[in-house]
This record gives structure tokens, sequence and C-alpha cells, in this order.
């Protein structure tokens, strides 16, 4: 039985990777279980410069998900390679997934640098879809100008894969994941979070200080399915699939859609153990299904697969 | 920094002992596990129907069982006041840090509403070696059901005798101590950190995605611009540490 997965030249034991926001820097859940079980990590999202973020409450809990709007949290580049990939490195030996946010060019050039100088780095995840900040990058993944401008202007530059993190907020993905395979991109990753509301009764107003977040969590799923679907059709770039994956089927059922690996978000939030199960079953799901070699799945949905 | 348990988090499957309705709204569940858990610490709880676990702080800690006493907020609260006597519930415990328990000291104590409960298990193991005096502010006596630990009470309607808020309560009587406790609504314990002249620690609430530090959702911010995750660095600081005016 196969799981392992090439991402770029990335080989992955298995396609479970947790999503950016999700698990910190990842050595925290090293108290949990052994991360190297893991086929890779994409780390939290990292600007240039130290971020607070959003002011509380910045969750609010909703049928078959949540919303957040935290905002890119994080200490900086200059700590996340300084600090915590090194810290990270004591309990994970693969090489792992870094997500670049910005509000700029010139913020995602400064960060996809540093990380393409880093040994532990193997992709760069370049997150134009984060819809909690005021110049978040979300502009970047609703503009096929923009996006086309700023994935063109750090192919010159960088190295190591660039996957493109797409925003579902638009109108027609395929186009935006066209705009990323002519602009020179390596992957995708496949979808980041709805934008999402709710209001409290008590207060009659939003729950969430900056009104609206991101909606994730098993809601997700069937959105980021059609998606991956339709991206899988017209474009030929390898597709990270994420969305309210929550279990071995799940991961499989992204597969069939056209995702060669999948990350694992909200999940975490709610079970800490979440992908070492999913990890755990995988094997079990695929002697279920007569699946041999995950890689003979891959878009398997597909007419004609 | 304070308590920092070194009680490995996992994730229980607990039956319930009983779930009883206290009074209008408030619920005290036990729960049969022998927890080593410090007094402030929290548990983050799985409920059907809502997706989101729901962080209850743990109000007395006993050999083979413990105790939560919550209030209905939200659908989450309400459902989980409808599970029976053995059932089973999916609990991630023991989370946060605790209090830091002091010695030889003239403690007071000050709670506010649902942010009692936190603080009777540490009355508890406060009392060995401290003299404690209790202090509780309620909207209205009928939420006391807190009688068999002797507080003074202050209720913002007339039930009582002493009608105010708890700064009114200390404004207006004299009570030595040299070290204080708190928990309560973020407004009480931010007018407590202006009030209070000894040092003490305090407990906040806040609503939390995971509960165990991965997501960031409950961040605040020291005096010095510190990141603090109320999850996992608190939920108890020391009286101070925050900046409370953010809130």
């Amino acid at each position: 039985m196969n799981t392992k997965i090439n991402l770029s030249n990335l080989i992955l034991n298995n396609p479970i990777i947790p999503a950016s926001g999700t698990f910190g820097f990842g050595y925290e859940f090293s108290k949990f279980y052994d991360l190297n079980i893991l086929g890779s990590i994409s780390l939290k999202g990292t600007t240039p410069e130290p971020r607070y973020g959003n002011p509380l409450p910045r969750i609010a809990d909703c049928s078959a998900g949540m919303i957040n709007a935290v905002g890119l949290q994080n200490p900086g580049i200059d700590m996340v390679i300084g600090e915590e990939i090194p810290k990270l490195k004591e309990v994970y030996q693969h090489q792992v997934i870094a997500n670049v946010a910005g509000s700029s060019i010139d913020d995602y050039l400064a960060c996809a640098l540093a990380f393409d100088k880093c040994d532990a780095v193997g992709i760069l995840e370049i997150n134009v879809s984060c819809p909690n900040v005021a110049h978040g990058g979300i502009a970047f993944g609703q503009s096929e100008e923009l996006l086309s401008a700023l994935i063109k202007k750090l192919k010159q530059v960088i190295k190591k894969p660039l996957y493109i993190k797409l925003s579902p907020n638009v109108s027609d993905i395929v186009k935006m994941a066209l705009v990323c395979e002519q602009a020179g991109a390596d992957g995708l990753v496949l979808i980041n979070t709805l934008l999402g509301m709710r209001i409290d009764l008590k207060s009659q107003k939003p729950i969430i200080h900056n009104k609206m977040g991101g909606y994730s969590g098993p809601a997700l799923k069937p959105i980021a399915l059609r998606m991956i679907y339709q991206v899988y059709e017209a474009c030929s770039l390898p597709i990270i699939g994420c969305g309210g994956i929550e279990n071995a089927e799940d991961v499989i059922e992204m597969m069939l859609a056209g995702a060669s690996a999948v990350q694992v978000g909200s999940a975490n939030l709610i079970d800490p153990y979440a992908c070492s199960k999913i990890i755990k079953n995988l094997p079990r799901v695929m002697k279920e299904y007569q699946i041999n070699d995950l890689n003979e799945i891959i878009g398997g949905a597909h007419d004609g697969k | 920094m304070l308590n920092q348990s070194n009680q490995k988090i996992t994730c229980q499957q607990i039956r319930i002992i009983s779930n009883e309705r206290l009074a209008k709204d408030i619920y005290k569940m036990a729960l049969a596990s022998s927890l080593q858990a410090l007094p402030g610490q929290f548990i983050n709880i799985k409920i059907k129907d809502v997706y989101l676990r729901r962080p209850i702080s743990i109000s007395k800690i006993e050999k083979d069982y413990f105790e939560i006493i919550y209030k209905i907020v939200g659908k989450g609260t309400r459902i989980l006041s409808t599970y029976q006597k053995d059932d089973y519930l999916d609990i991630l415990l023991p989370l946060g840090n605790g209090f830091e328990l002091v010695k030889n000291k003239q403690v007071l104590v000050i709670g506010g509403g649902i942010g009692i409960p936190p603080l009777l298990e540490l009355i508890k193991q406060l009392s060995t070696n401290n003299k404690v005096t209790f202090l509780i502010g309620l909207n209205d006596i009928e939420e006391h059901i807190y009688q068999e630990y002797q507080p003074l009470v202050t209720t913002i309607n007339k039930s009582v005798s002493f009608q105010g808020n708890v700064i009114d309560y200390l404004n207006n009587h004299h009570l030595e101590y040299d070290y204080a406790y708190a928990c309560g609504p973020m407004p009480m314990l931010k007018a407590l950190q202006n009030y209070l002249k000894v040092e003490g620690q305090i407990s906040i609430e806040e609503r939390m995605g995971c509960g165990f530090g991965a997501c960031v959702g409950c961040t605040c911010q020291t005096k010095q611009h510190q990141y603090k995750r109320i999850c996992v660095d608190g939920p108890v600081f020391r009286i101070g540490e925050l900046d409370l005016d953010e809130y």
C-alpha cells in the first residue's frame, strides 16, 4: 500500500498536512503526538513585521464550522526563522510549507526571500486569500492583474516551489487558477475560508469584533470539492485540497476531486489528535475502497479517468 | 509566568455522575474522573450539535470526580444542560495554567456572577494556610448558590442588605487583606485591577477556538505589549500584568 505523494519534488509520506493557522508553528502539538507522522506542516501565516492581529472576539461558533478573524497574528519573519522554525526542527524532521502573507508585493518578497534560504522549508504557500486584514492579500487573490504581477515577481527571485492559496470569495475560481498557472506558479492550495458573519441576539451586533471573518469547517467541504474539481479540469497545476476535512474518507474524496494532498484545518482545533487519527485510519479506508496507491486516485472522479 | 500544570492534556470520554439545576440557568455537573488539576484550570467539552468545544472552569476537584458549574448563555450550554446521568462527554483536559497558591496571607477572594465557580476549589485549597475572606457580587440573591463557602454578598438589585457591585462594597467596608484573587466579568476585573493595591491574581474568560493554544483566537496583551494566549498562558494572570483597557 502506498501513501507517498510527490508535491513538486517534496516527498510526503502521506498527503496529510495541518493547515496554516490551525497548528501554530507546529512544535506545541508535539505534546499530543509524534509530528513526524505528518506528510508536512503548513506554518502560521508570516508577515515581514510582527502583527498582533485583530481585537477580540476573534472566534464565533457556527453550524458545521466556525468563523475566525485572528488577523494574521504572527511574530514576524525574523522571529519565525530565528526561533519558531528551529524549535519545530527539534521535533520534526521533514520539510515544511511556509505560509507567506503580506499587504504589498514588497511584503511578500521580503518573507518569501527569507523562507527561500531556509533549509527546513520545502514549499512556499503564498496566501493571497486572508479575509481578515484590511490589506491582507485578499486583494491579490481577487484581482487577476495583481495576482499575475505578484506571482511573476516572486518567480523571478524565488527558487523553491510556489503554491498559491486561493480564496473561494471570487466569482470564477478557474479563472484565478489559470492566472496562477500562466504566471508560473508551481501549485495551488484550494481553498481558504469563506467570508462569513454571526450576529449576537443579545447585543444585536456582530459577534466578531471585526464584524466578518473566515468561515471554515465541515460546511466548506462540498464547496472545496466543487472548486478543486473545476480547477483540476482546466488547469494542470498540482492542488493541495483544503476545506472541512475531518477523516480519512474526506481525504480520499478530495483526492478523487483532483487534490494531490490535503490540508486539515479546523478539525485540529476541535481535536488536537485529528491529523494523527486521519493518518492512522487512512490505510484501513484505502483497503475498504481497494485503493493500493493514493497516486492512482488523484482526479479519479473526472470523466475518462 | 504563573503555575503551569505538568499534567498532560488528554481527550477523554467521561461519565456524567449528575447534572442538576442550582438556580435559574445555572447548573452543576459532576464528572467521574480522577483529575489531577490545579484550581483555576478549565476543561473543553464537545457538545452534540455545536461545532466548537465549550470551555468551562473546574469548580471542585475530589479524588474520583470533579465538578463544573455553568450558566446557560447560548446554544452550547443549553444543550449541555440536557445531558443526563450516565451520559458520556468528550472532554479535553486539564487546560490553562492555574492559580498559584500563597501561604500565610490574609487573602481576599472576589468573584462576580459566573466568575465565582472557578474560585471555589481555590478557596478550599487556600483555607489550609491562609485567612480567607470571600466576597461575591451577584445580580440577585436568587443566584446565591454558594452558602457552604459563607461569602460576603453584594447584589446589584435590592435583594440583600448591601446594594452595589464589589467595588462599591469594598469602598463601604473595611476588609483586611494583603493578597487578592478575582474572577468575574471584564468590567469588574478592569475596575479591580485599578482599585486593588495589593498583589494578586485574576482569571479571565474569553471566547476560544481550541483552548490549547493553536488558533490564537483568544490573544491578549501585557502592559509591555507581549502577546498572551488566554487559554495557555492564562486564564490566570497577575494583577496588573495585562492591559485590560483594550477590552
